[in-house]
């Protein structure tokens, strides 16, 4: 029960909040609903092995400046190329983000290739052996660990510290809190820079515990459930939705068996655009004249 | 009676751009091989399908990411019946396929008139990955890896010809595009795109018209997804990425939202440009790898579109608009110019 149910929930979960954690970050922040997720999923691991190939670094200085790395490849992004684009059609930033996504995804292709990679052996680090008889690989407990302690550790700092109470004014009123005197660019910045790093540690954690391939990129539009689930503006509703699709999908799959997988977080989806739009934690939206 | 001398203008205009663009199309087969009119066909089947995203995103402003689920409506349910049943007729198979895809369309179109917006885009998506999940079921229970094969009526079986069949459903498209956008309903889907409360007071019927929309261009999509079937000759559902729809939606944008012909330049833009930038690539011999060329060429191809919605919003179509209020300037300087002379006369 635990190793096949409980654990699995723990570690899907942990995969989901931090792509809702990317989507809601920059929406929160810039209002941007940014289709390049995907792509960032793909900059945690790829930036990974390239410094362990070409800089030929450990692979435990490698993972952290391959994850700050991708969190700043983001926030350049915003700053360079999201941030004149203020106060377009919400259709224009779209269309931006999906040109980057499809740029960056070609740029991996063309230095890594399409094959499909490991980063380390999932193994190397041993296993534990649980009480039932089984064993489950340090490595997966450790990407549960660090996914989860990064989540809660980002919804800690936007609720109850200095910088998180402005980066949520700058947000919730972008034009008081600059005639506060807060640098509204910069706190969009350090939400993008959230973004990217959550993003490419999702992508890290699954190419540890799995492959590392640019088949990922599909992971961002899964973990659209979770945003939608828990409501576009709400972070504590991400991690709850990511709790919660971890648990259907699991279910479904133990149900229906594997090749549900990918597409029971869709028909949640669907599902919730229908009964609930905004989602459980979402402001509703009003149309105005 | 201003208002409808200039549209008759905009539509003498459109009209002139057509002929233009029909006689350049009837050109490629005469001018290039067969290798390149077959690229050809499939720039027309990009250009059918982004006039229908234009009906739908351009006119309607609906948002949908379900082109290529569309598409492959269309190619399942072709491959579908030309498997199980022997010898139905070529019009009647795609007449079929454009029915399925009108159900799903008003599927859609029901699910547009809950959600908006970014929402509506989020659950095309969902709606993509459900439809290519069903296509792999149907697949797997079916024929299997090898796919649905298909082939072409006799009379239409060469590449050229069936090129010029294309072109032809590709020009009714473009004519049934340009038609709506000057009518009452395409006026009330404007404004239903610009504002649904003003549309429903001034006596639209929004829901009528969102429907409409759907119901109509996923007909179009589907006949599309039918005709691209027989194009490549075999159906599987890897075939349909959503990135085919994420490219449709480039060239809309690229395009200018609501233009008609400005449409088929954003296709050859899009799925075109970037395959003679590899083909010069390899030619030059930098690589020597044909996919990495490929790549470069989508690399180039996601780089324009940032670029694009950067520093010209309004795409292809703006450009070309003040290219041409700014020959009509010159012109009526000149006549000016000769009248004042002749008045100037003693």
């Amino acid at each position: 029960m635990l190793t096949s149910f409980v654990l699995p929930i723990l570690q899907l979960a942990g995969l989901y909040s931090l792509i809702a954690l990317a989507w809601v970050a920059i929406f929160q922040a810039t209002g941007i609903f940014n289709l390049s997720v995907g792509s960032f999923i793909l900059l945690g691991p790829y930036f990974v092995i390239a410094l362990i190939n070409t800089g030929s670094l450990p692979i435990a200085t490698a993972i952290p400046l391959g994850l700050l790395a991708s969190a700043l490849v983001s926030a350049i992004t915003y700053k360079y190329v999201l941030k004149s684009l203020a106060g377009r059609p919400i259709l224009s930033p779209i269309i931006v983000t999906l040109g980057l996504s499809i740029a960056i995804d070609s740029l991996i292709k063309i230095i890594f290739g399409t094959e499909s990679r490991t980063i380390a052996d999932p193994g190397a680090l041993g296993a534990i052996q649980l009480g039932d008889g089984k064993s489950f690989p340090i490595v997966n407990a450790l990407c549960i660990v660090g996914s989860l302690l990064f989540v809660f550790s980002v919804l800690i700092v936007t609720r109850f510290t200095r910088i998180g109470t402005l980066m949520r004014a700058s947000s919730e009123n972008p034009l008081r809190a600059e005639q506060l005197g807060i640098d509204i660019h910069k706190m969009a910045g350090l939400g993008w820079g959230i973004s990217g790093f959550s993003a490419a540690l999702a992508g890290l954690t699954y190419s540890l515990t799995n492959i590392a391939s640019t088949e990922l990129h599909v992971l961002g539009f899964t973990g659209l459930a979770p945003v939608i689930l828990g409501g576009f503006q709400s972070q504590g509703g991400a991690i709850i939705g990511a709790f919660s699709i971890a648990l259907l999908e699991t279910t479904a799959v133990r149900i229906w068996g594997g090749s549900v997988r990918e597409v029971v977080p869709f028909i949640a989806l669907l599902a919730i655009l229908m009964v609930r739009p905004q989602g459980l934690f979402g402001k509703p939206t009003f149309l105005r004249v | 009676m201003r208002p409808l001398t200039s549209i008759s203008n905009k539509l003498r205009a459109e009209s002139l751009s057509l002929l233009a663009i029909t006689l350049v199309a009837c050109l490629i087969p005469v001018i290039f091989s067969t290798f390149i009119v077959n690229e050809a066909t499939v720039v027309l089947i990009a250009v059918i399908a982004s006039l229908c995203l234009q009906i739908l995103t351009g006119f309607a402003g609906q948002l949908s990411l379900g082109s290529a689920a569309l598409i492959a409506t269309g190619a399942f349910t072709v491959g579908i019946i030309t498997r199980e049943f022997q010898n139905v007729p070529f019009p009647l198979l795609i007449l079929i396929a454009g029915l399925v895809g009108g159900i799903i369309g008003l599927i859609v179109g029901l699910i547009a008139l809950r959600v908006r917006g970014l929402y509506l885009i989020i659950a095309t998506l969902a709606l993509h990955y459900i439809v290519i999940f069903l296509a792999q079921k149907i697949q797997q229970n079916g024929p299997g890896v090898i796919g649905f094969l298909l082939d072409r009526p006799k009379i239409i079986h060469n590449d050229v010809r069936w090129y010029y069949v294309i072109l032809a459903i590709a020009l009714v498209t473009t004519f049934i595009t340009a038609g709506y956008k000057y009518s009452s309903t395409g006026r009330a889907w404007l404004m239903t795109a610009h504002n649904e409360i003003v549309a429903e007071g001034i006596g639209i019927d929004t829901r009528l018209m969102k429907l409409q929309a759907f119901v109509l261009t996923s007909f179009i999509t589907s006949v599309l997804g039918a005709m691209y079937a027989f194009t490549i000759g075999v159906v599987t559902y890897e075939s349909f990425s959503l990135n085919l729809s994420i490219i449709y939606i480039s060239i809309i944008i690229i395009a200018g939202l609501g233009s008609t012909w400005a449409t088929w330049l954003g296709a050859v833009f899009v799925v075109w440009l970037p395959l003679w930038i590899s083909r010069i690539l390899a030619t030059v011999g930098t690589a020597q790898n044909a996919s990495l060329n490929a790549q470069v060429g989508v690399v180039f191809f996601g780089v324009a579109i940032v670029l694009i919605m950067i520093f010209i919003p309004g795409g292809l179509n703006s450009i070309l608009k003040t290219l041409f209020a700014r020959v009509r300037k010159l012109g009526t300087f000149a006549k000016i110019g000769s009248s004042n002379t002749s008045r100037d006369k003693p």
